[in-house]
Formats: C-alpha cells, structure tokens, sequence
C-alpha cells in the first residue's frame, strides 16, 4: 500500500511539477539506472550524484526508481545472459573486465557480475530510448490531461502536503 | 542591498550546488553506516565464506574491524566438522591479522600475518552446525564422495549363523548363471534345429539328386554303337545341363552347411566358461547361506570398512575442495554472486595480470596445545605461509609446518609438514602428519556384538597428490585397546579386555583387567580347550574376541586410498583382522569348510543335469542335422564327379 502511495505522489509531482519535461524525462532515465540494477552498487552511488547534482527532477527519479524496479526484477534472467555473454563469451571485451576487476575503487562495484554487468549495460542501451519518450509523455501530459485538471482537489491536495513542501526544495526550476 | 548594477548572481541552468551538499551528506551516512556496522558485515561474510569452504557452519563470536590500523580481531571461531556436526573441527579463541590497506580497495583481501592463539581440536559443540542450505558445489561434493563411499563393496561379517545348519533352500536354479547359460544353450540348440529343419525342406535336395542320379546312369549305360551315334550330342547336352543343376545344388546344399557348421560352432559347451560360472554360482550360494569368510584380507575390511570410510572421506573432501578454494591456472573463475533481493548472478574472477590475489594469507602462526601430562603435551605453533586462491598468480605453494612453541621442552609428539603445489597446471599435494598420544576412536563392531576402544595411540597420516592420482594412508597404533561388550548391563559387570593399561593398574573385578592378566587368562583358556558355547553363538563370539584381543600386545590399522580422485580404491589391513582370522580358522575352520562342501555340492546338483541336458542337444543336433546335410553334399560332390568323368568320355567319342 505504501509504494502504491509512494507512486501515486511521484507520479503526480514528477508530471505537475515545474521542471521542464527534459529534466524530468532525464530524472526518469536516471531514476531508471537505481530500479533496473542492483540498488546497493557503487554505480548507483554516482548515479544518486549525478541526480543530486544536475538539474534533473528527483520526483521524475523516485518515479523511475518505482517503475523500473520491478521490471528489473522480472528482467533479472535477461540481465545474468545478458552478462554472462559480455563476460565470457566475449573475448574481445576481457581486458576491460580484467582492468575493472584489479582497479582500485572501480572493483568495489563489483563489476564482474553477470546481473551487474547485464542490467547496467542494459540500461546504457535502453537511457536514451527512455529519455525520449518519458518527455515525449510528460510534454503531452502536460498539455492535455494536467491542463485539464490542474485545479482539481487531488492535486491541490498533494500540492499542499508536506512532502511537496520538501520536495520544493529539490524541483527544477527554470 | 544588492548592488542593482551587478544584480543577483545568475543560477545554473545545469547545476544544482545544494544537491552537492546533499550528496555528500549521503557519502556521510554511507560512511557512518559502515562504521557501525562493519564489525557485523565483516563477521557474517566471514562466516558465510567459511561455511561454503568447510560445508558445515563455521562461526565467530565478533569481529573488529580497524581501517585506519590495517587490523583485524576474530573473537571465538569455531568450525564445524562437517562429518560430525555435534562437533568442532578446531577452535580458536583470538585471531589477529595485519591487512594490506592498498588491496582493500579492489576487493582484495592480502593479511600479512595472522596470529591464532587458543587453537583446540575436535572439541564438542553445545547446538549442531550442519548446515540446510549448504553451497551448491559443497552439497555436490558431499553427494558424489557419499556415491563413491556408498558403491564400495564392504564384505560383512557375520559370525552368528555360523552354528546354524546350512539350509539350502535358498538356493534356487534360476538364480544360477550356469544352469541359465546351459538352458540357453538348449534353448538356441531348439531353435537352430527348428530352423535348419525348414530349410532342409525348403531345399529338399532329394528329388533333384534322384533326377542327377537318373541322368548319371544314363549315361553310364550308354554303349557307344553306329546304331545310336546320332544320339551322343544330345547326351552331352543333358549332362552339361545336369552339371549345372548339381552346381546349384551343390552350392544351395554347402550354403546350409556352412550355415549347420557356424551354428554348431557357436553351441559348443565351453568348458572354461563353465568353470567360471560355476564358481560364480559356489560364491553367489555361498553369500546366500551368510557364511562368514574366514580369509585375513577380507576380515580386516569387514570389521574396520565403515571406520575407514568415515576417517577417509573428510580426506576426499578437502582434497576437492582445495583444489576448488586453491585452483591452478589463471584462467578467470566464476562463483555464485553476493546474496540480495535481486537474483545473485555470477561473479568472475579476472587474475591474469592481477597485482594481488583475491586473498592471500602471507603468513600465520597457530598456536595450540597438545594436554596431557606426557612428555608430548605442550604448546606448539604451526606456520603456515602462502595460502592465496590464485596460486599461480603467486607461484609459490602453500606451505605449514609445526614446531614447538619457542621455550617448550621435551620430545615432540606432533609433526607436520605440508605442501600444497598448485602453481603449476598438475596440482601436487603432499601431507605428512605424525600425532603421538593421539585420542583413538571407538569402533563399533556389529559382528562381535561390542566396541573396540583403541585407547590413546599414534595417528599417522600421509597424502600424497598428483594431479588426479592420490594416495592416502592414515595408521594407528595403539597398545591400550579396552573391548567393551555391547550388551545391555554388562557394562560394569563383566570383566572387559585391554590390551595394556600400564597407567591404570588392574583392580580385582575390575573392567579394566590389564592384557597381561588376560593373555595369561586367554594361554589358560587355550590351555583348556575350544571357545567356550555354541558355535556363533554370543558366547562364543564374545569369548572368541576376548581371546583374540587378549594374545596382542599391540594393535595396528591401516587406512588407505589409491587411485583416482574421482573413483579411488579402499584399502585396509589390520593385526587384529589377522588374528581373528586365524582364531576362526582355528576354531571353525573345518566347520566353514564343511558348510562351503555342501553348498558346492548343491549348486553342482542344480548344474550338472542341465548342462549334460544341453551337451546331450547339441550332440543330437550335430548328428542328425549337421551329419545329413554333410552327407548329402558329399552325395552331390559324388554325383558331380561320376557326371563330368561321362561327358568327358563323350565328348571325347563325339570329337567335340
């Protein structure tokens, strides 16, 4: 009930929020990275960083965290192939593995594992394709149903909590 | 106030500098996280890698981590013997080890030295340390060396029916490969006869040899006059075109005769073979009867089989699973990922052109103590140097040895001297360990109804490794052997046997009667006749053993494995496997014999009609079937030369 919840105001804070659709589609993208792979990895360390630094909608991260947790776990048969065949059947690729395995601070993130490897390199692929069209969605979002119901009480009433008052602090501005 | 000419300084349209003082107030958390709790992750990791190594739970009482002095406190390790869960495989009650900072950061664990003090050995656990889930690979492990153990043919001694009489109704003929290999030599020689029968009849060569014989005689008869010279070219034809009918003939009939000859050939009664059968059938009767052998090699086994097994699995085990933890080559090797919520994967490990292994144990030192009051006992330290998951990356083997502690006096009743090579792609192993006053183990023995308590003795163990090959042997010596009978109440109130307990001096009606005592005991009993009882009875069983174990002074056993790693050879001998032997030849060897006579004489009952059934088939087949075809193919070779000898005579009348 409570991720439900939790989605629900992402949803409606990542979507209505003032950050244009570039950076929420951009937070979505990010946001995408910390559900598909292995939370608990250093990568995602930078990742929070980079969400954190950059002018990118941490809501429209917490959205994509959401939404692509749950499709990481289902995908994570997918991500092992997908790892075990850059890993071992790729020999091409074998001194990069072996210069990430012995470099310091990089071999904490564990970059020799197969659903490491899979999911993140999976992610690199699928970022782009999720930027466009998480802002393609946003921007017609925007325009049609958030025009429409922008005064409704839902909204008004999410605006008014307590956690859009913090989250404020973290929104895009323009 | 703001200056309204320089107005507020611009925002980033990119950056978001709070979110920096945000993120490294997340590296702060992270940081305080792992001070609080890098002790616990440390000794759950600690623990759950040793658990995988040793197949059994291996757990510390704390850990204390020190990143800034490279240092690291194991408070109150304890292994469990995988084997024995209730247990310990050995104690420790501190370990100390200096870590290498530099390495920490690729994940890489290099102690330069370790300290154990408190090192105890097979010490009892208060709670079991098997483990449920045990690693896939350990659990595999287990399960193929129980395969191996479980496919060893062990014989079984069994001394109780030995003064039943031998009922040999359990004997059945069909249950012997002779009389099956006979009746199935009946039952083709059947078939065959079957066979050539109708293909005699297909043949039927008679009426063509009638028709050849008719054309013979015609010619025979043929007087060559004026009269009837007209008639010499169409005799002639008639005789080439009957030559060609015999070769037919001649060919169709040495067909089936060959056919009858290779048929023949294959129902001989080999009589080697039979031999074999037979005495596959004597020893297949005589397991069915349950009576015991009496041979030296085969008790030895059947008393000491399982003992041997349990002391020389453990061997197997850590002979696989160092190769596993200590594998050759640098090829990169996978192994099952960290556990999370999300799926586990594989993790590979890269060590070609590593700078440091993924762990490497420079060096440690293990101190022990051996108790006792004799003059082994005393404080030891063993070395061990080198020991690292990539031995090749390392090219150094892994080496321990064993020395007295510094200060400590007296002889040394513990040695030991190991050398784990596998730099190199053929792994070679070598182990030698020597432990005086060692605390043999009571070996139940069924067959006798009791249990051999070795006492305190000399443990030797040697392994030896060459790629695949090993060789392990382990010897005990002891020369305190108590027997204590298994049966209820007799524990206190029977006298027991030992062979020599020089420390605990012999008290009249006391279980702990010294050999002396009863060697002079077992000369008198001997003196006085046979054991007493009912053959393979209690009684006599028990007494068979109290004098056997009473005429030595000193028990000797040997364990052993040859072979390969995957599928090696058990074998074992004793003094006391010898002795019993002898005492049981002595006491029932002609009984046995007896009771072997008469099972062979049953099991030739079963064979020998049958298999003079079956010679007696063939000999009719070969008669009736094979001598008739014989006969008629030479009644056709016959033929064929009566008629080429007329034509030839006509032709050469006619001119042609």
């Amino acid at each position: 009930m409570y991720w439900i919840v939790k989605l629900v105001q992402s949803l409606a804070k990542a979507l209505n929020s003032e950050g244009t659709p570039g950076q929420v589609a951009a937070g979505i993208a990010f946001g995408a990275c910390l559900g598909l792979t292995p939370l608990m990895s250093l990568h995602n360390l930078l990742i929070a960083g980079v969400i954190l630094f950059f002018r990118v909608s941490v809501p429209g991260s917490m959205l994509g965290m959401l939404i692509f947790t749950p499709v990481g776990f289902a995908l994570d048969p997918l991500f092992d192939a997908v790892g075990t065949g850059l890993r071992a059947d790729t020999s091409a690729l074998l001194p990069l593995w072996v210069w990430l395995y012995n470099t310091p601070i990089l071999a904490l993130g564990n970059p020799t594992n197969t659903i490491v490897v899979g999911s993140v390199a999976s992610w690199l692929v699928g970022a782009i394709p999720i930027f466009f069209l998480a802002r393609l969605g946003v921007d017609r979002y925007r325009r049609t149903l958030y025009a429409k119901y922008r005064d409704a009480r839902v909204f008004k009433a999410l605006r008014a909590s307590k956690l859009y008052s913090v989250y404020r602090l973290f929104r895009p501005r323009v | 106030m703001t200056d309204p000419a320089v107005g507020p300084k611009p925002k980033s349209r990119i950056l978001r500098p709070p979110g920096l003082a945000v993120f490294a107030g997340l590296l702060v958390l992270v940081a305080i996280g792992w001070w609080l709790y890098a002790d616990t992750l440390v000794e759950r990791g600690f623990e759950k890698t040793g658990t995988a190594l040793v197949g059994a739970l291996v757990e510390i009482e704390s850990a204390h981590v020190r990143p800034s002095e490279g240092s690291i406190r194991l408070n109150g390790l304890q292994v469990t013997n995988p084997n024995a869960p209730m247990k310990n495989l050995f104690e420790a009650e501190e370990i100390f080890g200096d870590l290498m900072l530099e390495p920490l950061l690729e994940k890489k664990v290099v102690v330069e030295r370790l300290v154990v003090t408190g090192v105890r050995f097979n010490t009892d656990r208060e709670t079991s340390g098997a483990v449920e889930n045990l690693d896939p690979e350990a659990r595999t492990l287990f399960q193929d060396i129980d395969a191996w153990a479980n496919s060893l043919q062990i014989p079984e001694l069994s001394l109780q029916g030995l003064g039943d009489v031998v009922r040999t109704e359990a004997i059945h003929a069909d249950s012997l490969a002779t009389v099956r290999y006979a009746r199935g030599l009946v039952h083709r020689a059947d078939s065959l006869r079957t066979d050539w029968e109708s293909q005699v009849r297909a043949l039927d060569p008679r009426p063509r040899i009638d028709s050849i014989e008719a054309v013979v005689q015609r010619l025979e008869n043929f007087r060559l006059t004026p009269l009837n010279a007209l008639q010499v070219p169409q005799l002639i034809q008639d005789g080439r075109r009957s030559l060609g009918g015999v070769t037919r003939l001649q060919s169709d009939i040495a067909a089936l005769n060959d056919a009858v000859h290779a048929g023949l050939s294959s129902l001989s009664v080999d009589g080697e073979l039979i031999a074999d059968l037979r005495a596959q059938d004597v020893a297949y009767a005589r397991g069915l009867l349950e009576i015991p052998s009496i041979d030296a090699p085969t008790i030895s086994p059947a008393l000491f089989g399982g003992t041997a097994l349990s002391w020389l699995k453990p061997v197997l085990y850590w002979a696989h699973s160092a190769e596993r933890f200590l594998p050759p080559g640098l090829d990169p090797r996978n192994r099952p990922g960290p556990s999370r919520a999300r799926a586990s994967g594989t993790t590979y490990d890269f060590r070609q052109g590593a700078e440091y292994p993924a762990f490497w144990l420079q060096e440690a030192d293990l101190g022990m103590a051996l108790a006792g009051d004799g003059a082994f006992a005393g404080s030891y330290t063993a070395r061990l140097v080198n020991l690292t998951s990539a031995p090749a990356l390392l090219g150094r083997p892994v080496e321990i040895t064993l020395r007295r502690a510094d200060g400590a006096r007296g002889l040394s009743g513990l040695s030991l001297a190991a050398v784990l090579d596998h730099t190199g792609a053929v792994l070679r192993d070598s182990v030698s360990l020597h432990v005086s006053g060692f605390d043999l183990p009571r070996v139940e023995i069924d067959a006798f109804g009791g249990v051999l308590d070795l006492g305190v003795g000399e443990n030797t163990f040697m392994l030896r490794r060459e790629g695949e090959r090993i060789e392990a042997r382990m010897r005990w010596v002891s020369e305190s052997v108590l027997w204590e009978d298994a049966r209820p109440g007799v524990q206190s109130g029977e006298p027991a046997i030992t062979a020599d307990a020089p420390a605990a001096p012999a008290q009249p009606g006391d279980l702990g009667q010294s050999l002396r005592d009863l060697a002079d005991a077992g000369r008198a009993q001997a003196a006085l006749g046979r054991i007493q009882g009912e053959v393979g009875s209690e009684a006599w069983v028990r007494d068979l053993v109290r004098r056997t174990i009473a005429g030595m002074e000193r028990i000797e056993l040997d364990m052993g494995l040859t072979g390969t790693l995957a599928d090696p050879s058990l074998d074992i001998s004793s003094n006391l496997g010898d002795a019993v032997a002898a005492s049981l030849r002595r006491e029932v060897g002609a009984e046995i014999e007896a009771a072997e006579s008469r099972v062979r004489a049953e099991v030739n009952g079963y064979i020998q009609p049958v298999v003079q059934d079956a010679r007696a088939r063939v000999d009719a087949l070969t008669s009736e079937v094979g001598e008739r075809v014989a006969a008629q193919l030479a009644e056709v070779e016959e033929l064929r030369g009566r008629l080429e000898a007329e034509v030839e005579r006509l032709v050469g009348r006619d001119g042609n």
